[in-house]
């Protein structure tokens, strides 16, 4: 009986004693990260059956148990790789945010100094200190372009440079993680009890590991892990550790993107599978927002350069150069490294040289070529290459299409020739741009070319390359050709059209050493003879595409009126009229005589003016080279209006409004990031409250614990206390 | 709920980060006075603000060049008044000069004072601004657009500038000249009436001075010659224009200063009339012509030439100066009508200038005030705003001391 009773007590002790332990265990791991709060689970003794029915044996502590569930844990997990991969993601944009927060030191201060300075130019462009000061504002907008560039540059780098250190963590992780699998098989199967503490310290590296990447686990019936990453591709399974790379991209060596290593061969992720924690923040700001700036910037950049450089090679310069001189400087911008790259993948079979050129000059609305080629007529829109044909002039103009607002059937063409022909809009339209901000992949299957916008998969597909080119060269501003070589098969090329155009904008050096040579001339006048009676005056005219050096001769064009017609004399050889009148379309004339009609646009070769009111009977008007016209800025003020004329995105953005809806864009993107992020952060307060209500350490109920434990304690040594003295008692009466 | 002791701790202190960084913020925001810190804080006010500033640099580069071609404008009506008072100024010594009673010596004098008028003229023609460049030059700033050649009386100028009309983008959407080529101002200038001219013949040997002549219903263009066969009739020979065979009617009476209407009597009407004042001898000729044009400076030198020939004592060569006085005063009066043409146009675009600075300074001050509201901070709220997150943060500080000091342990 009372060694029941001493038993009985001793199990009591036991049970308390392993109570308090687990309590100072929790008391002390308080703090510890990733811990999870245990308890005994007592179980009382199996009872001894008597006749007077079951006598209980006392206690035992059947297991110590963790408090925890997957469910809250997963829910954690989940919350925490969100939060890291917007974290990061957060952490890389406000670098661009902040970089365009100042008002004062983004592109739009230089730009509109530039502006400034072709302005001044234009009041005044005779002066070399105004044409100096032309060129230092263009040169520090030039460097504004490249510093930009620069930042961005210093970012994607930090990116690379993050994503390698981000995948030597993974590694360390699922290294860890592996050998935490073979230490919890063994120690489980040893005992037959879960290893809490192991198991706490391995799940402590999968939340530590989903702030770096998003991963999913799976118990296997040993108690070992199985990590997953993306759409289930193995990390870790049981005691194996699979390696993640970080190496450049075989598409594009300036990426370093995350691999796998597989059966001795380097597995490039695609960037889809990469997702969640730090990189998945990374790779996804890459994508989204840091390739998109770099392409923004270059989009503004490339649009100025190319409109910039067409108006200013219809001008004549200080030393009265104009287009056919020897010494003329058609571009103000140097285009020469400011061409798309073209970038070959690494695992390409064949030996294709593929090349991409801007579409330059870029494309202006109603200018128009008109050849006869062998008795063929054919109108060729120059804005985006339509081209219609036909035998005659006459089925030619049934072919055009009204909109066009153009008649072709009074000119004339010899056969082999071209000529410049122009429609209502030409006087009034500016040179733009169809660059897109995404870049282009090239792919052949063996037949078919196929050029993918990778912004929105749009896909172009051809058997040839040339047509490939007419057809993208006139929607995304660029063309493309096999320079040499041929491509092999699945063979692809990345195309990147505007991405360093930002970095590589200069000045064209000849004009940066001497601003004379900005052309801020038109290099034609237009005169009315002195003898003229009447009181009609000629326009001051304008230069337009199709200007080239034999468009005036020396000697000029003389317009003389005679009873309701303009005769013209010295037009240019395979020259056409075209006359708009005033709110009509245009007619295309042979000339040498037109009907006259006050305020008609005329057009020819490049040449535009017109004639309004009342001439007399033999008033001369002439088109003369310009000579000696330093004075004249009639192009300096063209290139100053494409400030505020739509030159970018097909002809719908101003050069500012293009900078500021990337400005728009970065902060619309940062500021979803950080509401997002909010909400994450939301999240991850509940789950982690939910988990802790579950798992975590509460010190004052761990006080309580310890108390109740220390009675139990008490209480059993008594029943210990008690059972002596019973035995005492017994051992009295024997004596 | 079941709360951990570290949870206490966390959301303590995550709850005084929060409100830590929104108290940064808004010191940010008032100390550098703008509402947008960065394009996140406001992403269509960031873009927009960038948009209104260009608006403004565009604005102030406009009000430049408003003030820039005032002052152009400015400088060339300065020169035409010069040119007003110079072409007055002369008029005044033609009327002098057909007095009448003036002999070849007091002709003279006038010439000697007219020749210093002609080296004026060219040199307002010459004009140049501050820079140097020639003013009514057209494009050709760096050329003097008149050039002189020969003796005084018969001089010769030739007009080296081009029509070009040196441009200034005053308005989007507007250019203005800010110059005026002196082939307009000075050289092609009409004679006559500015239709017809009337003249005598060379070799008459009358006092017939024949006048100005004013448009009735119109002029054909045809060239009418009036040959005195008597001292009381002519013939009149009228040729088409652009040559074409000429039809002679003989035999109209004369009669001192009354008015002679020519032309066809329509329909459609075109008659126009002059008159012949003093004795015209037989075969003295007089002819209207459709206008040509001189330039103001060959005007001036004719005068010279004409106050300098001798005519004291015969008749013929005082009518002839007389008729030459005619033809000089109607030149010059074109001339005159001439710059008053430009004067009036250049003052209106100055005008228009005027008004375009007006607005051009409000459309500023409305850009400023637009990026104002755009980008500047709201004290006024945002001092409240930092005042309610201070008390808010020090609440949350004192609640976090008064939680985390609770511990069953401070009681055992």
């Amino acid at each position: 009986m009372s060694t029941g009773i001493i038993g009985i007590g001793v199990t009591g002790l036991q049970a308390a004693q392993l109570g308090l332990l687990t309590s100072e265990h929790n008391i002390t791991n308080a703090n510890t990260p990733g811990y999870t709060r245990q308890r005994t689970i007592q179980a009382a003794n199996l009872p001894i059956m008597s006749g007077a029915g079951a006598i209980g044996q006392g206690t035992h502590v059947a297991t110590v148990e963790r408090m925890y569930s997957d469910f809250l844990a997963g829910q954690l997990n989940t919350s925490q790789t969100n939060i890291s991969e917007l974290d990061n993601y957060y952490a890389e944009i406000t670098q661009i945010d902040n970089m365009l927060a100042d008002t004062s030191s983004g592109l739009s201060p230089a730009l509109q100094d530039f502006f400034r300075g072709v302005q001044q130019v234009a009041a005044d462009p005779s002066s070399l200190s105004t044409r100096q000061s032309m060129v230092s504002s263009a040169d520090s907008l030039v460097s504004r372009f490249r510093g930009i560039d620069d930042r961005l540059s210093q970012i994607a780098e930090g990116v690379n440079s993050q994503i390698t250190s981000a995948v030597a963590s993974v590694n360390a992780y699922a290294r860890q993680i592996a050998d935490l699998n073979e230490r919890i098989v063994v120690a489980q199967s040893a005992v037959n009890q879960p290893p809490n503490d192991l198991i706490d310290q391995r799940d402590q590296l999968v939340a530590e590991l989903n702030k770096v990447i998003k991963v999913t686990t799976s118990t296997n019936s040993d108690g070992s892990y199985n990590v997953f990453i993306g759409t289930g591709q193995q990390l870790v399974v049981g005691v194996n550790a699979t390696t993640m790379t970080a190496n450049a991209s075989v598409s594009d060596p300036s990426r370093i993107v995350v691999g796998l290593q597989t059966s001795g061969r380097n597995q490039e992720l695609p960037e889809y599978l990469v997702t969640g924690g730090q990189l998945g923040g990374l790779v996804r700001f890459r994508t989204e927002s840091l390739d998109r700036a770099f392409n923004e910037m270059g989009r503004v950049a490339a649009s100025m350069a190319l409109t910039f450089n067409a108006q200013h090679s219809l001008g004549q310069d200080l030393l009265g150069q104009s287009s056919g001189s020897a010494g003329f400087m058609p571009d103000f911008f140097n285009m020469q490294n400011m061409q798309p790259g073209v970038i070959q993948n690494a695992n390409n079979q064949g030996n294709a040289v593929v090349m991409a050129t801007l579409v330059s000059p870029p494309p202006i609305s109603g200018v128009y070529t008109l050849a006869n080629n062998a008795g063929t007529y054919t109108l060729t829109r120059q804005s985006d290459g339509q081209s219609w044909s036909a035998a005659s002039l006459l089925a030619l103009q049934a072919a055009v299409p009204a909109a066009e607002g153009i008649d072709v059937t009074g000119a004339t063409v010899a056969a082999g020739a071209s000529s410049s022909v122009y429609s209502a809009s030409a006087a009034t339209s500016n040179f733009y741009t169809n660059l897109t901000t995404s870049d282009y992949r090239l792919a052949y299957d063996g037949t078919n070319y196929t050029l993918t916008r990778l912004s929105d998969k749009k896909q172009w597909t051809n058997a040839s390359v040339a047509a490939l080119s007419t057809t993208v060269s006139a929607s995304e501003g660029f063309t493309l050709n096999v320079a040499s070589g041929a491509m092999g098969i699945n063979d692809n090329f990345l195309i990147e059209p505007t991405r360093g155009a930002a970095r590589n904008i200069a000045l064209n050096v000849n004009i940066a050493a001497d601003p004379r040579l900005i052309a801020a001339a038109f290099p034609f006048q237009t005169r009315a003879a002195i003898s003229n009676t009447g009181s009609g005056s000629i326009s001051n005219g304008q230069a337009l595409p199709g200007y080239g050096s034999g468009s005036v001769p020396a000697t000029g064009v003389t317009v003389t009126y005679s009873g309701g017609n303009l005769t013209f004399a010295g037009l240019p050889a395979n020259a056409n009229l075209s006359v708009t009148t005033p709110g009509g379309t245009a007619t295309v004339y042979t000339g040498p005589t037109i009907p006259y009609v006050s305020g008609a646009k005329i057009e020819f070769a490049g040449v535009a003016f017109d004639i309004s009111g009342t001439p007399a009977n033999g008033d001369i008007f002439s088109v003369a080279p310009n000579a000696a016209g330093v004075s004249d800025g009639r192009n300096a003020l063209a290139l100053g209006k494409l400030q505020v004329q739509s030159t970018v995105a097909g002809g719908t953005a101003n050069y500012q409004r293009a900078y500021a809806q990337f400005v728009n864009n970065t902060g619309n993107k940062t500021r979803e990031t950080q509401i997002a992020n909010q909400a994450q952060q939301a999240l991850l307060t509940q789950a982690q409250s939910a988990r802790e209500a579950l798992s975590g350490v509460n010190l004052d109920e761990e006080a309580a614990n310890l108390l109740r434990y220390q009675q139990v304690y008490q209480a059993a040594a008594k029943m210990i206390d008690i059972g002596t003295k019973l035995f005492d008692s017994v051992l009295a009466i024997r004596s | 709920m079941r709360v951990s002791t570290s949870q206490i701790f966390d959301s303590g202190t995550l709850s005084i980060q929060r409100n830590q960084s929104s108290l940064f913020k808004l010191q940010n925001q008032l100390s550098t006075g703008r509402r947008i810190l960065a394009p996140e804080d406001d992403p269509i006010g960031a873009s927009e603000a960038l948009n209104v500033s260009q608006s403004i640099s565009m604005n102030a580069q406009l009000l430049d060049n408003q003030g820039n071609a005032a002052n152009q404008l400015a400088l060339v009506e300065d020169r035409l008044g010069g040119v007003t008072d110079l072409i007055q100024s002369v008029r005044a010594r033609l009327v002098e000069a057909g007095g009448g009673t003036l002999t070849d010596g007091d002709r003279r004098a006038i010439a000697a004072e007219i020749r210093q008028r002609y080296d004026e003229a060219v040199s307002l023609a010459n004009s140049t601004d501050g820079d140097g460049q020639y003013l009514f030059s057209g494009y050709r700033g760096a050329t003097p657009p008149i050039a002189v050649a020969g003796t005084p009386g018969s001089r010769t100028v030739t007009y080296n500038g081009d029509d070009g009309q040196r441009l200034l983008q005053v308005e989007n959407g507007r250019q203005m000249s800010v110059s005026h080529p002196g082939s307009d101002l000075f050289m092609g200038i009409r004679q006559g009436n500015g239709i017809f001219m009337s003249s005598p013949g060379a070799a008459n040997q009358g006092t017939g001075i024949i006048s100005t002549g004013s448009v009735i219903s119109g002029f054909d263009g045809s060239t009418y010659a009036l040959t005195f066969t008597s001292a009381t009739t002519y013939d009149l020979t009228v040729t088409p224009p652009g040559g074409g065979p000429a039809t002679t009617t003989p035999g109209f009476p004369y009669t001192s200063g009354s008015a002679i209407v020519l032309g066809p009597s329509g329909p459609p009407a075109q008659q126009f009339q002059v008159s012949i004042e003093g004795a015209p001898s037989a075969g003295d000729t007089f002819s209207v012509a459709p206008t040509t044009n001189q330039d103001l400076f060959s005007t001036i030198d004719q005068f010279i030439k004409a106050l300098e020939t001798p005519s004291q004592g015969n008749p013929a060569l005082q009518t002839s100066f007389r008729n030459q006085l005619v033809r000089i005063g109607d030149s010059m009066d074109q001339a005159l009508e001439n710059v008053l043409r430009v004067r009036t146009d250049i003052g209106a675009r100055m005008l228009a200038l005027d008004s375009m600075t007006t607005v051009g300074q409000e459309v500023d001050l409305q850009y400023k005030s637009n990026l104002s509201q755009l980008q500047d901070l709201d004290y006024a709220k945002a001092i409240t705003d930092m005042s309610r997150q201070q008390m808010t943060l020090e609440a949350a500080q004192i609640s976090f001391k008064k939680t985390s000091e609770l511990s069953l342990f401070n009681i055992l």
